[in-house]
């Protein structure tokens, strides 16, 4: 009975079933799916991130004051609504050029379990949630600095985004490696 | 710690603070801990081993020009050991609460253990360095 029926459906009001059973089947959102936010910034023209958990504020550059004595990567140390915050050089801890500073430069204030730091980036691009299973073991070839600090890759509007682990870049902190 | 330096850690309500410069880097130490202040000529002519701040502490690559050197030496410290630091500025007061500790690693770092915390002096930050530590 119910085959005759559909037998009789117009073609048209199929169709329009079937699409509106597609989008309804679309709208479904997985909610096993993990995301992670990523702070993803420029360096040298490549793209990185950092996780988005990890990075306590995002600021505009201020006045950086020289250390003396401190390690090369080490830029200074600047006033954060009162506190002493170190600020450091991403390009150099990863061995790629430092540009000229820029009005686009941006610090940010990155925490893990033991180390606290503002890094300097050449500019922010975007802060986005991404599924956890998004970030691929690295696959590029890259030169042993970043390679040494790499968590893993992802693709940012068609684009390579290295998601490098702050804990392993903050393995020269702390040291006395100069 | 010497009998010197134990007792000027005795008042702990106020710091008196000597601020001044190597270069254009912003330091203080705690006037409390300072024997004598001689001119460079001076402690040249009393033969005072001189401990130049920026051989103790690197620059870098910066050059260092001192326009106005003057040697601190320091109490419980033979007085044969100076150190050479540029352009006195003043002598300040400092509440212990206006001091920042400085970021953790700086503990653990070779070349940053010497300074012990920051404060703000006219919108600039100023290290606080021990001076015993750049002598020792």
């Amino acid at each position: 009975m119910v085959n005759v029926m559909d037998a009789r459906e117009p073609k048209s009001e199929r169709i329009l079933r079937m699409i509106k059973q597609m989008r309804l089947e679309e709208s479904v959102v997985d909610v096993n799916v993990k995301f992670e936010k990523l702070v993803i910034f420029s360096l040298a023209g490549e793209l990185f991130a950092f996780a988005g958990r990890l990075v306590k504020e995002i600021l505009i550059c201020q006045e950086i004051s020289f250390v003396p004595g401190s390690p090369g990567f080490l830029l200074g140390v600047m006033n954060v609504r009162g506190d002493i915050e170190s600020v450091a050089s991403l390009a150099v801890i990863l061995g790629i050029p430092q540009l000229a500073p820029s009005a686009l430069n941006r610090i940010l204030i990155v925490e893990d379990d033991h180390t606290r730091s503002g890094i300097l980036v050449d500019k922010v691009e975007d802060v986005i949630d991404v599924p956890f299973d998004s970030i691929k073991p690295p696959l590029v070839t890259m030169n042993g600095l970043i390679a040494e600090n790499l968590k893993g890759e992802t693709v940012y509007r068609g684009r390579t985004v290295l998601v490098l682990d702050i804990t392993k870049v903050f393995k020269r902190f702390g040291s006395d490696e100069q | 710690m010497n009998s010197e330096e134990t007792d000027a850690n005795h008042d702990l309500s106020s710091l008196d603070i000597l601020l001044f410069t190597v270069d254009e880097v912003l330091c203080g130490m705690d006037g409390g801990l300072i024997g004598r202040m001689l001119l460079l000529d001076e402690a040249v002519d009393s033969k005072v081993q001189l401990r130049w701040f920026h051989q103790a502490l690197s620059f870098g690559e910066r050059p260092v020009f001192y326009q106005n050197p003057w040697v601190v030496t320091m109490k419980g410290v033979a007085e044969v050991s100076g150190l050479v630091i540029d352009q006195p500025l003043d002598l300040v007061k400092l509440s212990p609460r206006a001091i920042c500790p400085m970021p953790a690693f700086f503990a653990l770092t070779e070349g940053l253990r010497v300074y012990w915390g920051a404060f703000m002096f006219n919108e600039r930050v100023v290290l606080l360095i021990d001076p015993y530590q750049l002598l020792a």
